[in-house]
């Protein structure tokens, strides 16, 4: 007989097989034909059947959590099993071979609690992702209680109303929304912090979600788990750098000190949402802050290599003392025009904001002024011989 | 659990480098052959580095979506997916002939099937004959035809032209163009000299190559004369020394790519049950995804 709640014969059926369940606080232990109840609430031993069932009766939130964990999503040990957990705040100590609990085991919630939070749905960021899980509300037949469902949209759109955004249901449709930025210029590096808005995706399932993620942010949830498991494999920018062959094998030659630029040129939080663990080599770590970002970056990327192979061929250049006539204003306007650039700000100067040195007007009077017939800096190579 | 991981070069700059890859991913993917199916890119995410710990799945196929033997068949793509002890000797291959290794890879628990290279296989010929087809909209394109199948050249790699001369053979050993040819960019015969390579009015000419981009879509149309500025595009077909030019864009765009890549997983010991027959019927000619011929810019790196 099943009831509204659950399907108490299928715990049953369990319960023959494999004699003990232990999940989430829910423990059940059969020894015979009697049973004993233990949640965190409370105990009872010498259950019959019958009994086991009027007991569970007001502890069915942790009879359908172990169902939706055991049969939905299964997984064990798996990236996909564990993230899901942390969608909605469930205890990842399980999923950690740590003795002790994990760093985020504090703000985890126990089944009541997270049933009711649930309800109201938990939101969790994931980079530029904003990720709510949910109980399925309707007593639809198909969907036994607890199951979950998970919908999926920009940070920027918290508190946007889901019929101003455009709603999809594939995974697949999130390789199309993260190519362009909001300019429609492609975006090689998919954690760049440019994801555009205007998006939501709705009652994924957890595999779906999953999907989803990996196209918006591959292979972020693996690493993620591996650091969880304390299994994180860190390449070092020496060893990826010296792995490298055909037109990459010179970036080993890179200086230290370089690398050091480059990772504040690429690498930061302004420019990346992984969290850069490598280092210059094991035990010689960078200067520059790897970040704050939720997942880890392990190793150098594809973008990080070739932009390596062309500092590296600039480094080789000696360097010059160069003289050239400028005003201490035209010096600071240089500044700002580097600046600018770097911060990719030059697109918000304001057409007549001539008060701004990297202002459009600005840039071609001093080029107008300073630049030689060959458009070039009027600079003079010194020698001091 | 099984599943295939289509490896690809992808690009830093043109955004349209992968969609071939996503393309001919999503035909398998509607199969239902594999538990997973992902693709991987060098030059885009997931990174080769990172894809095989991206799977639940124990068995994995790793078809690389590359043209032919070479650089990044035998040393890029075996050294980034970290495949223990792997030797190209492996694949006893004269430049043709790879079809798999079962190796191991360093920082995963699984058992992984490196596939010779799409561009190589025997079913790739039928890929470039439907890719007449389709650019000419005549399925029994051949009689009084002439074809022009052309590949990058030895630039980097000698398999490069072997691939090219491998299909342009047996497509020549099926007696069903008049003329068949393999032309190259950077050595003799070369492309651009197309027109004089062949009796026949109508010459096809059908790239090996991957993905559309610089070559595909600049270099050769304006190298053959279709154009004199590739961004003006051009007709199909183009009227050039007169003959009739029927340039179709890279054969990798082709939907029957898919077909390649499931036999690639398919020799290697994947169960892909009726997927072939699915995906054949799906990608018949009429179903090409290939057949855009708008110009599109950017460099293929």
């Amino acid at each position: 007989m099943a009831t509204a709640e659950f399907d108490f014969d299928a715990l049953l059926e369990t319960l023959e097989s494999q004699s003990t369940i232990a999940f989430d606080g829910l423990r059940i232990e059969r020894d015979g034909e009697t049973y004993t109840l233990e949640t965190p609430e409370s105990e009872q031993t010498g259950l019959e059947a019958d009994d086991l069932e009027v007991a569970l009766e007001p502890r069915a939130a942790y009879v359908t959590n172990w169902r939706y964990w055991q049969e939905t999503v299964g997984g064990e040990g798996t990236a996909r099993r564990a993230f899901l957990r942390w969608c909605e705040r469930a205890p990842l100590a399980a999923e950690t071979d740590a003795d002790e609990p994990s760093t985020t085991a504090d703000e985890s919630l126990e089944v009541p609690a997270r049933y009711d939070a649930l309800r109201e749905g938990v939101d969790r960021e994931w980079g530029q992702l904003c990720l709510t899980a949910r109980l399925v509300d309707d007593a639809d037949a198909d969907d036994p209680a607890g199951e979950r469902v998970y919908d999926l949209w920009h940070v920027d759109d918290a508190d946007t109303d889901l019929a101003d955004l455009e709603v999809y249901d594939d995974p697949r449709d999130a390789r199309d929304l993260s190519t362009t930025d909001d300019d429609g210029r492609y975006r090689p590096l998919k954690t760049a912090p440019t994801l555009v808005s205007g998006w939501a995706f709705i009652g994924l399932s957890g595999a779906e979600l999953v999907e989803a993620v990996g196209f918006f942010y591959p292979a972020t949830i693996a690493n993620w788990h591996r650091e969880l498991r304390g299994t994180l494999d860190v390449d070092h920018w020496l060893e990826t750098a010296e792995r490298q062959t055909g037109i990459y094998d010179v970036i080993d030659e890179l200086p230290r000190e370089a690398v050091e630029w480059m990772t504040e040129a690429c690498c930061v939080d302004s420019q990346c949402l992984r969290r850069r663990e490598w280092q210059y080599d094991e035990g010689d770590d960078l200067e520059v802050d790897g970040g704050d970002g939720q997942f880890p970056c392990r190793e150098p990327c594809s973008l990080v290599v070739a932009a390596a192979r062309k500092w590296t061929v600039l480094e080789s250049e000696e360097e010059h003392t160069y003289e050239l006539e400028l005003t201490t204003s035209e010096l600071n306007q240089l500044e700002e025009l580097i600046d600018a650039v770097a911060e990719g700000r030059t697109d918000e100067i304001r057409e007549a904001d001539v008060y701004d040195g990297a202002n459009r007007y600005r840039a071609r009077y001093l080029r107008a002024k300073r630049f030689d017939d060959e458009g070039s800096l009027e600079a003079q190579e010194r020698h001091d011989d | 659990m099984q599943a295939l991981v289509i490896v690809a070069h992808g690009s830093h700059l043109n955004p349209d480098a992968s969609d071939p890859t996503y393309a001919h991913a999503d035909t398998v993917r509607e199969t239902g052959a594999f538990d997973e199916v992902r693709e991987a890119f060098w030059k885009e995410e997931p990174h080769f580095r990172d894809v095989i710990r991206t799977l639940e799945a124990n068995e994995v196929f790793v078809v690389p979506l590359f043209i032919s033997e070479g650089y990044f068949t035998e040393q890029v793509i075996p050294r980034e997916l970290r495949l223990e002890n792997w030797d190209p000797e492996q694949w006893d291959s004269d430049g043709t002939d790879a079809s798999q290794a079962t190796l191991e890879a360093e920082d995963v628990d699984k058992t992984i099937h490196y596939c010779g290279p799409v561009g190589t296989h025997d079913a790739m010929t039928d890929v470039i004959v439907q890719r007449a087809e389709n650019v000419t909209d005549d399925p029994d394109v051949g009689e009084g035809v002439g074809l022009a199948v052309v590949g990058h050249g030895t630039e980097r790699n000698e398999n490069s032209a072997k691939a090219v001369e491998y299909h342009t053979e047996r497509i020549r050993q099926q007696d069903r163009f008049d003329e068949v040819k393999a032309l190259f960019m950077d050595e003799e015969p070369e492309v651009d000299d197309v027109t004089d390579y062949f009796e026949t009015d109508d010459i096809v000419v059908v790239p090996l190559f991957i993905a559309d981009g610089y070559h595909t879509q600049e270099d050769i149309p304006e190298d053959m004369g279709l154009t004199e500025d590739y961004r003006l595009g051009w007709s199909v077909p183009a009227e050039v020394d007169g003959h009739h030019i029927w340039y179709a864009g890279a054969v990798g765009t082709e939907g029957l790519m898919a077909d390649v890549v499931l036999e690639r997983a398919a020799d290697a010991g994947a169960d892909i049950g009726g997927a072939l027959e699915s995906v054949r019927a799906a990608t018949a000619s009429d179903g090409s995804r290939g057949s855009d011929l708008e110009p599109s810019t950017g460099a293929g790196d």
